[in-house]
């Protein structure tokens, strides 16, 4: 679970949530040693039931797609108020600051 | 227009090249003051104000750096200093509140983002601000530490906090809209996050 939590506070930064997770009880690719993945495996099972292990992962899922999930909405959220038409006032405001400017008057 | 003698100046080069970037953020300098504020006619109050003081201040501009992270600083500096001034009392708060309820009422809006908007309101300022940013505005942790005006680990751990903080929110639920039960707020952000997360832009 300590691991989870870790990994999940480096998802939440937000810079490489789109990317495949790693299995923590994946095959480490550099442990050349049969002998070597072995202990390191058990010694994980030694902090973690397989059970636990599953519902670690589980939670950490739902923990990474929650954060997507709302960063989505929050994306959608502003660009819906980007997508609108300018209201006119804006552009009236700036069109009399112009002739403000072109008469002299700053 | 002028009277004789007095020619009208001739527009200058920079300022079109100015006034057209401007036009150009205007939708974006809208979308920071909404999300800002959760209210659109104080939003754009606000982002009206902030588009006149970037125009009158338009000399200290340098052409080429970044408008965008300019006038989104003016916006947050204008937001920050109109509630110093407090003219937005607590019962013009309330009443913003009302405004916004009527105005996301839309029943092409998917509800679960109506969820959303309301968890932001209750995020202190600083850390919706830094979330926005970053979350939304396309801007890099060093721009928002820049718009913020504080350092950039600052930034980090505002949105950190500020997603944490939306995600504790959503799954209290407690927006009591449409006598939906609590809780049901994350779940329908999860189920819709599948169908937004295709057409979106960014």
């Amino acid at each position: 679970m300590q691991s989870a939590i870790l990994h999940f506070s480096v998802k939440a930064h937000g810079t490489h949530e789109d990317e495949p997770r790693y299995n923590c009880c994946a095959f480490p690719a550099n442990a050349l040693h049969w002998g070597t993945a072995v202990s390191l495996m058990t010694e994980k099972s030694e902090l973690l039931t397989d059970e636990q292990a599953v519902d670690a992962d589980l939670d950490l899922d739902e923990a990474r797609l929650r954060q997507q999930a709302i960063g989505v909405k929050l994306r959608h959220i502003f660009d819906e108020v980007v997508n609108e038409p300018i209201p006119d006032e804006f552009l009236e405001i700036l069109r009399r600051a112009d002739r403000r400017t072109n008469e002299g008057g700053a | 227009m002028s009277s004789l003698g007095a020619a009208p100046k001739p527009p200058s080069k920079d300022d079109d090249a100015f006034k057209k970037e401007l036009v150009g953020l205007i939708p974006h300098i809208r979308a920071f003051a909404r999300t800002l504020t959760g209210d659109p006619t104080a939003a754009d109050d606000l982002a009206q104000e902030a588009m006149m003081k970037a125009w009158d201040a338009r000399a200290s501009y340098q052409m080429g750096t970044n408008m965008k992270a300019w006038t989104f600083m003016i916006l947050r500096n204008q937001f920050y200093s109109e509630k110093r001034r407090s003219w937005r009392s607590t019962q013009l708060d309330q009443e913003a509140a009302e405004r916004t309820l009527i105005a996301v009422d839309d029943p092409e809006s998917p509800v679960a983002l109506d969820e959303l908007r309301q968890a932001l309101k209750t995020l202190p300022e600083e850390q919706r601000e830094a979330l926005i940013l970053v979350g939304a505005g396309g801007f890099a942790y060093e721009e928002a530490a820049e718009i913020c005006q504080c350092a950039v680990g600052t930034v980090k751990s505002r949105v950190s906090r500020a997603r944490k903080a939306l995600q504790a929110a959503l799954e209290r639920g407690g927006y009591p809209r449409d006598g939906r039960a609590a809780g049901d707020a994350m779940r329908s952000i999860l189920a819709d996050a599948d169908r937004l997360s295709g057409p979106l832009i960014r």
